[in-house]
């Protein structure tokens, strides 16, 4: 049975076959549709990267920039006493909030309560 | 059998360039690679992150319409014709021939080919530009240079029927100009817009050296870009093609222009120039790891517009002048107009491949181009009557690969990106590292001063300055360079 009839249902001519694909014909659409998820796709980076500075400007301005740039490659793990005191300080992390967050996220929350 | 020795022709071309954009592969390999060991330990993830994204979206827009602008434009359009109607059937997105199809079987591969040419062009500018440019802004010259300008440059000078080298003679077998000088030109337009790193150069202009993060990585990255590189020279010819004209069936390989060469011919000159090009750079950088493997790229890079036909001496003598060139140039431009390229792409690429295209004219003066659409047309000719390569001819083509096509289109690029505020990072997200809100430490094992050269005790000085000047709000004010829409809104 030719399900749907997608375009081939027989090799035994190969000569005669042109494209192998399914649904030959609407090819302009797929572009469309492309194009369209590919514009999305830069619109929804754009964004994101600008929250992104958000929300760290936010931050390294409420911790300072001292404390800023400790957060980056020279940091040394902090301790449970160093986790509790910077949360305090920055007044923005909770244990739930570590406990729940999604990949990538955890670290994110780490790095905030960082000397 | 003649039918079936044509058939195994076909087969033979298309597995030949489907093993190429494998070999290919490695140079984006050993980009990432180099990049990542080139920044700072602050900046790494996001580095990785900025090469690897070229991937995805020089992809999708190459198929969606890189491809169809090859075929399209090798006229002008209006300089030696119109658009050429029957791109659509080659190059266009829609067409049936751009998917697996039974009567095609050289497209996609060929396709794929010229889309490595575009991740290497968008790589060789996101090197130059790290630890300060969006991602997004990145992304958006990734496109332009990658699925735009380069290919509209390869379809002037690096097809048969372009106007360049139908008209101008100019010949440029291995790209020096096509894909290294038109990056390079695109590179340091945006360099000048997006301005330093910061701590890049003093208060009075001293410039100082930001060090990789890792020195090693650098030297694989670049290593890995050499083996690459050969499955970029393989793939900047046909394999077999019957050259015999008039005189019967003579099967060769042949350049982008369908001129004669052999593959055994060009693996002397890569090997050759990449060779002067590492004596020279281990003579002038006193032995530096990173700019004797560089100089070796920079020495292909140069003998690359002629590496089809000169002799392997004459291979490794240019590639070892363009180093010189390339090397002085880079610190010439970094000291008298501040540029800070992170790792010398503009030079390695850029210098070099201008360099490469204006000496092959001279020392190829007199060879046939490609077969002429109409014969006699070129400014110089054969006797007969095929375009001439000469010095003119491939000095104007320099200077609209590097120039016209790379430097113009990326600079007002720039400028509208920062106009509105979207080409750099905010001060102090450079400040505090790219990683550093995002992705954390790329080394959490590790335990290293990171003061170990003095600078970033530099950095938090200034970071203190800024702080201070603004009663702690962050201001950006210094340095010099483009400034984000948060800086901007800071500061009102």
């Amino acid at each position: 049975m030719n399900l749907a009839g997608t375009g081939l249902d027989s090799f035994t001519d190969p000569a005669d076959i042109t494209v192998l694909y399914p649904f030959p014909g609407w090819e302009v659409l797929l572009v469309v549709l492309a194009l369209g998820l590919l514009l999305g796709w830069h619109i929804v980076q754009m964004r994101d990267e600008n929250k992104e500075y958000d929300e760290a400007l936010d931050l390294y301005r409420r911790v300072g920039m001292d404390r800023a740039m400790n957060f980056g490659a020279s940091e040394r793990p902090s301790t449970d006493e160093d986790i509790e005191a910077a949360e305090a300080e920055v007044g923005g992390g909770n244990e739930s909030a570590r406990a729940t967050t999604k990949p990538g996220e955890g670290d994110r929350a780490d790095r905030r309560t960082k000397k | 059998m003649g039918e079936e020795l044509g058939a195994l022709n076909v087969i033979f071309t298309e597995f030949y360039f489907w093993v190429t954009v494998v070999m290919m592969f490695l140079i984006h390999v050993g980009f990432a690679v180099y990049e990542v060991g080139v920044a700072r330990r602050k900046n790494i993830r996001a580095t990785l992150m900025k090469n690897i994204m070229v991937i995805p979206v020089v992809t999708i827009t190459f198929f969606l319409f890189g491809w169809y602008l090859y075929f399209a434009l090798p006229n002008g359009p209006g300089i030696t014709g119109g658009i050429i109607p029957e791109a659509v059937d080659l190059g266009a997105p829609w067409s049936e021939s751009m998917g697996p199809n039974m009567q095609d079987r050289i497209n996609g591969v060929f396709w794929a080919a010229f889309l490595l040419f575009s991740w290497t062009a968008a790589s060789i500018v996101s090197g130059a530009i790290i630890e300060r440019v969006r991602l997004g802004a990145f992304l958006i010259f990734a496109v332009l240079l990658g699925s735009i300008t380069w290919i509209i440059d390869a379809a002037w000078g690096w097809s048969p029927n372009g106007w360049m080298v139908q008209i101008m003679g100019y010949h440029d077998a291995y790209a020096s100009g096509v894909i290294h000088a038109v990056a390079g030109g695109t590179a340091l337009a945006v360099l000048i817009v997006l301005g330093p790193r910061i701590g890049k150069f003093g208060p009075n202009g001293e410039v100082r050296e930001i060090k990789p993060h890792n020195v090693w990585m650098t030297c694989v990255g670049l290593l890995l870009i050499y083996t690459g590189f050969w499955g970029f020279y393989a793939a900047c010819n046909i394999p077999i093609l019957d050259v015999g004209g008039d005189s019967g069936s003579f099967f060769s390989a042949t350049n982008i222009y369908l001129m004669p060469t052999t593959l055994s011919g060009i693996t002397f000159n890569f090997l050759m120039s990449l060779s002067g090009g590492m004596m020279a750079a281990f003579v002038l950088s006193k032995a530096d790891p990173f700019w004797t493997l560089s100089g070796g790229l920079a020495g292909i890079i140069t003998a690359s517009a002629g590496n089809d036909l000169y002799h392997p001496l004459q291979a490794m003598l240019i590639g070892a002048a363009g180093v010189v060139v390339a090397y002085k140039l880079h610190y010439y431009v970094e000291r008298r107009f501040r540029i800070d390229d992170a790792v010398g792409a503009v030079a390695v690429h850029g210098y070099a491949g201008f360099f490469g295209v204006v000496v092959a004219g001279f020392v190829l003066w007199g060879y046939p181009a490609a077969a002429p659409v109409e014969a006699g047309s070129a400014w110089f000719n054969t006797p007969e009557g095929f375009p001439a390569i000469n010095p003119l001819g491939n000095l104007l083509g320099a200077i609209i690969m590097f120039g016209v096509l790379g430097f113009l289109p990326a600079f007002g690029v720039a400028k509208l990106l920062n106009r509105f505020g979207l080409l750099r990072v905010p001060r102090a997200v450079e400040l505090a590292g790219l990683d550093t809100h995002r992705y954390g430490n790329a080394y959490p094992y590790f335990q290293t001063s990171e003061a170990e050269g003095g600078f970033e005790d530099e950095e938090r000085i200034i970071a203190r300055e800024l702080n201070q000047r603004v009663g702690g709000r962050l201001d950006g004010a210094e340095p010099s360079g483009s400034l984000s829409r948060e800086d901007r809104r800071a500061l009102k």
